[in-house]
């Protein structure tokens, strides 16, 4: 049977057990990447990105409580690195955030409507945008949301009606 | 919606390679956020001993204000315990939002002109401007060092360097009145204030220039 996320990272924040962050990233790479990557549009900021979680995963390591889930742990350090990379491509003019994200996604991974929706989920406020990003492309649950974001169960799932409400004026009434 | 990903393939190679070589740096912040925390208030606190055991405090407040210097030390000891409890906040932790600290600070600053009218002298020489904006400065700079130090960050962000300066400088401030009586407008922005400025504004040109590389 699979080990625990928890007693992975336990084992890792212990004695440094390499097989343990390494079974981590094997579960979670493709998943943090997904989100970097839905949330810049760039494939190679979202490596980067994705590689700068999982560093700080390493450096907070020592601060992981193994009483909680690992999963919003996680999600929280890769919020909190979008959020920087964000700020900072904000004061960019030249970085791709608004003007055409999705000029580096291969056409092949990218439908129209799926473009459509980004272009939406951009123009979402950035809390109800990060809701979107948790839910809908990491699959993480309402009570794990929370945990990321350090919010109530309630409170993400006002955010997540709201963001659904607002894409759907966005997208003209268009199912989301 | 559905999820597109694909993980590049040298993604854990170029991990491995950072966990394999860590800095002097990376092993600091990779101690727990507790350890990192008691650090930084044990450097402060002996820091701050240090520099109150050699320029000895205030006259007024050694002879007849010692409840005030206690108020105003633990005044002082709450929002820069706060600075660098928050400073040093886990990645892992959802952030603190920056704008309590503007009415934070407010507070802090009308609380302590509450607590005067302070004695002191006034009509106060440029040598003396000039040494209060050394010894700020350097409060400044050591504060903001220790914190830039200890923090996770991997590049530095101009707004957040700015902000840590600033709180810097505003402890530095507060600190400087332990020890110096001057209350002329003047000599409080020169020499007590504007070290803070200076200095934020130094720091976030310098983490400005950093970013355009």
């Amino acid at each position: 049977m699979d080990e625990p996320d928890e007693t992975l990272m336990a084992r890792y924040a212990a004695g440094g057990d390499r097989a343990a962050f390494h079974t981590l990233f094997e579960r979670y790479a493709a998943r943090i990447t997904a989100y970097f990557r839905r949330a810049t549009g760039d494939a190679v900021v979202a490596s980067d990105l994705a590689q700068t979680t999982f560093l700080h995963v390493h450096r907070a390591r020592r601060d992981f409580d193994t009483s909680r889930s690992f999963r919003p742990w996680l999600f929280a350090i890769a919020s909190n690195v979008r959020r920087e990379h964000w700020r900072r491509i904000q004061r960019k003019p030249e970085a791709p955030l608004e003007a055409g994200p999705e000029s580096s996604v291969p056409p092949q991974a990218s439908t129209a409507s799926d473009r459509l929706v980004r272009r939406a989920v951009e123009q979402l406020p950035d809390n109800q945008r990060e809701v979107i990003l948790l839910r809908w492309y990491s699959e993480l649950s309402f009570p794990e949301i929370a945990q990321t974001l350090g919010i109530k169960t309630t409170a993400a799932k006002v955010r997540s009606h709201r963001a659904i409400k607002a894409l759907r004026a966005l997208l003209g009434g268009t199912d989301v | 919606m559905r999820r597109v990903s694909t993980v590049p393939p040298d993604l854990w190679t170029r991990i491995e390679a950072d966990l394999d070589q860590p800095s002097a740096r990376d092993r600091l912040v990779s101690l727990s956020t507790a350890l990192r925390r008691g650090i930084a208030a044990g450097v402060l606190l002996v820091a701050g001993a240090t520099l109150v055991g050699a320029q000895g405090v205030r006259e007024d407040l050694n002879s007849s204000g010692w409840a005030l210097f206690a108020l105003c030390g633990g005044l002082l000891a709450v929002v820069g315990g706060l600075g660098v409890f928050t400073a040093l906040r886990s990645r892992a932790r959802a952030p603190i939002p920056t704008w309590p600290w503007v009415p934070l600070t407010w507070a802090v600053l009308l609380g302590w002109s509450a607590v005067g009218p302070w004695p002191g002298m006034t009509g106060i020489p440029l040598e003396i401007h000039i040494y209060c904006f050394e010894v700020t400065s350097t409060m400044v700079i050591g504060v903001s060092f220790l914190i830039a130090l200890l923090e996770r960050a991997r590049r530095p962000v101009p707004w957040r360097v700015g902000l840590i300066a600033a709180g810097a400088g505003l402890i530095a401030f507060a600190f400087q009145s332990v020890f110096c009586p001057g209350i002329d407008l003047a000599h409080l922005v020169l020499g007590h204030g504007g070290a803070g400025i200076v200095w934020a504004a130094v720091a976030m040109g310098v983490a400005w220039v950093f970013r355009q590389r």
